[in-house]
């Protein structure tokens, strides 16, 4: 019993972490409320939509900033879906990064833009790697 | 902005939500199914399971965004129809579908939430429309409003904001039938 409430403490002060540092906002409780009886998996299921989708759009940006001649309306589209999504899950390190990258894109700066591609990598990466980390120990 | 409160909606005039609402449907409509709801759509039959489910469409090229706000709409009572963009959204009400809600996204690809609007507006389609951006403010969110819209949220919803447009819904619904 002592070690079930040992654990219990182990993931709510992990959980807590994640607030704590930055990396999750209440937009994640909020998702977390919805989960229910009927809706057991939900926050999983919208986590994972958010894995999937930032993946892609990565990938996206990436082969973007990688042409001679940048679209920066495509690539500003590609980081507006971006800053949507983790804000509708409550990643906020990723959504800052994104909200600066949107500058960039406005300016045009491309090296502006290749270093918040690197750096929105490296919060998705983090991120991503939290919240695996959080369902593992809940279950 | 509180609901019910006089607004603008950018059609050069100043009106309420009430006159907003497409109170009486049409009988003859047939739904025509935009997209697939997901397995996972809840039913949450709430307290009043004689009284018809106020509908609403979600319109957003986010599927993560389609299935938050369908959750959110679900629990407050509502029956969902998702359209992944603004051109789906407005061939459901050239295929006589109504609602009581549509929650419009404003950037999306092949016809935006601003054209979307305009269209619908245009079409004579005089249901509650309620913008969802990512856009705080600026000149995009005011053309957005300036389109049709009756409100404007920035993304995403939460209980509080679904609660409060379910609450001016029947609020409009009720005056509609005094």
């Amino acid at each position: 019993m002592a070690y079930l409430v040992q654990l219990q403490k182990q993931f709510d002060d992990y959980r807590a972490s994640l607030f704590n540092e930055g990396f999750l906002d209440d937009q994640f409780e909020q998702l977390q409320q919805l989960q229910d009886e009927s809706n057991p998996d939900f926050v999983v299921e919208v986590v994972s939509l958010f894995f999937q989708d930032s993946e892609r759009l990565l990938n996206e940006l990436a082969t973007s900033l990688d042409q001679q001649n940048t679209d920066y309306r495509k690539v500003d589209a590609h980081v507006h879906q971006l800053k949507g999504s983790s804000s509708s899950i409550g990643a906020q390190r990723v959504q800052r990064v994104c909200i600066a990258f949107r500058n960039f894109c406005e300016e045009q700066n491309t090296e502006g833009c290749l270093k918040c591609l690197q750096q929105v990598k490296h919060e998705y990466t983090l991120v991503k790697n939290k919240l695996e980390t959080l369902f593992k120990v809940s279950n | 902005m509180v609901l019910g409160e006089e607004i603008v909606t950018g059609r050069g005039s100043s009106t309420t939500v009430a006159d907003h609402i497409d109170g009486a449907k049409d009988d003859s409509s047939t739904t025509v199914e935009a997209e697939e709801i997901s397995e996972s759509t809840i039913t949450d039959h709430g307290d009043d399971e004689d009284q018809k489910k106020l509908s609403v469409l979600i319109v957003d090229d986010s599927s993560l965004i389609r299935l938050l706000h369908m959750t959110m709409v679900t629990r407050a009572g509502m029956e969902a129809q998702l359209a992944e963009d603004g051109k789906k959204a407005v061939d459901l009400h050239r295929s006589r579908a109504s609602f009581d809600l549509i929650l419009m996204d404003m950037e999306m690809p092949v016809m935006n939430g601003v054209e979307a609007t305009r269209e619908l507006r245009a079409m004579g389609v005089e249901t509650m429309i309620v913008g969802v951006t990512s856009n705080s403010e600026g000149p995009e969110r005011q053309a957005f409003v300036e389109a049709g819209l009756n409100d404007c949220y920035t993304k995403p919803l939460n209980d509080d904001k679904v609660a409060a447009l379910v609450q001016a819904i029947k609020e409009t619904n009720i005056q509609k039938t005094i």
